[in-house]
């Protein structure tokens, strides 16, 4: 009889459930690339730019359509470099645009089981092309950080 | 996964069926031998595998397992017991795609608890192991976490942090509780439920070692797992 409970209590242990495994909230996650706009004629003000179009190049949706002083923008990983294309629609028929690339090595940081990876970059040098050539609305471009490990710094300005 | 619990269920049934047998025997077997009788009881040497292992790598293409088992009765109830075994298995895990290669070696003893009549080999047996892994991890491809998905989806199939990881291993403790029972001749079957302690493992490189060959999956929470087997084994008396 002893054999017999113990196996019905086998049978019960064995349909044992598994956690599920979710990547918490607040995990850093691979980071984007943090811009801020600011003044070009005074350096240390920021300036906020009003319906900037933001769109990856090759990507028929925009990123989004901005307004501020400081954007995320996400940045291909399986490319070492990542084209947008920041335009204003001043009116319907004229357009300011400047097309920007960010250039970067990839590298990538375990996290856990639930998230997997996460990818870091640091930027190549030069970091940046203006890939327009006629006048733009954007002056100047500095870099500020050299590796883009979490979103908490500004690592590029745009002046403007 | 139904197709191994019906397997499973099915095991069991046979399992109940076979003790069934042995215990309407037993009051016949008590009714004669009345005289006790000090007869030096034999080693008994038992050896076999486990069925789950090779009965997974059936149903899972991505699963290859061997385990071989074995006991020998020293000392009164006790028996000195170990499991030998090999494992392959490849597992999408959330983003992870990772192959975990490698074999494992449990060595401790086993303590019986059933009072068998004479000549019987059943047991309902308790026990410790100690045991070591070697293994390899390899991450096949894998796709990093982020939040934004503007871009296309990008999975990294080769460079970066893709590749194997050798030499790994790892070193736990299982408590053991399981019984065996005789089907017929000396063969018997048995079954043992484990549950480890995972005291420390080698790290690979910007990787974890998610599963560990005879441990099972590694949590990152805890540093429990557990385990069970099922095993067809063959018993050979050994008189001194």
């Amino acid at each position: 009889m002893n054999f017999r409970i113990f196996f019905i209590v086998c049978l019960l242990i064995q349909s044992s459930c598994e956690r599920d495994d979710i990547c918490l909230e607040g995990t850093p996650a691979t980071p984007s690339l943090i811009v801020v706009f600011r003044d070009y004629q005074d350096t240390e003000v920021k300036k906020s730019v009003e319906n900037l179009v933001i769109q990856g190049f090759n990507q028929e949706e925009i990123l989004q359509t901005f307004t501020g002083d400081s954007i995320a923008l996400p940045l291909r990983k399986n490319f070492e470099f990542s084209q947008f294309k920041l335009s204003f629609n001043v009116d319907t028929d004229s357009l300011i645009a400047d097309s920007l690339q960010f250039n970067y090595d990839r590298f990538d940081l375990y996290i856990n089981r639930a998230c997997g990876y996460k990818s870091n970059y640091v930027f190549k040098e030069p970091s940046h092309y203006l890939l327009t050539k006629s006048e733009g609305w954007i002056q100047n471009i500095e870099k500020l950080k050299d590796t883009i490990s979490d979103e908490q710094n500004t690592h590029l300005v745009i002046y403007h | 996964m139904s197709k191994i619990r019906t397997w499973l269920f099915t095991i069991n049934l046979i399992l109940l069926c076979g003790m069934g047998n042995a215990q309407e025997s037993e009051p016949l077997l008590e009714s004669i031998d009345t005289i006790q009788k000090r007869v030096k009881k034999p080693y008994t040497l038992r050896f076999g595998i486990d069925l789950i292992k090779p009965a997974t790598a059936q149903f899972e293409k991505d699963y290859f397992g061997l385990e071989l088992v074995g006991d020998l009765r020293l000392y009164g109830d006790f028996y000195i017991a170990t499991e030998i075994g090999n494992e392959k298995r490849t597992e999408q895990s959330e983003l992870i795609n990772f192959t975990t290669a490698g074999s494992y070696v449990k060595l401790g003893f086993d303590y019986n608890m059933f009072k068998n009549w004479k000549g019987m080999n059943n047991a309902i047996h308790l026990g410790l192991r100690l045991c070591n892994s070697f293994h390899t991890q390899t991450v096949n491809s894998y796709e990093t976490y982020s939040l934004n998905h503007y871009w296309p989806t990008e999975i990294t199939q080769n460079g970066f942090q893709t590749g194997e990881r050798e030499s790994l291993n790892a070193r736990w403790a299982e408590v053991v509780v399981g019984i065996k029972v005789r089907l017929i001749d000396n063969f018997y079957m048995g079954f043992s439920l484990r549950m480890n302690r995972l005291f420390s493992d080698t790290e690979p490189n910007n990787f974890d070692n998610l599963y560990i060959p005879g441990f099972n999956r590694k949590t990152d929470e805890n540093v429990w797992g557990a385990g069970f087997n099922y095993t067809l084994t063959y018993a050979i008396p050994i008189r001194l």
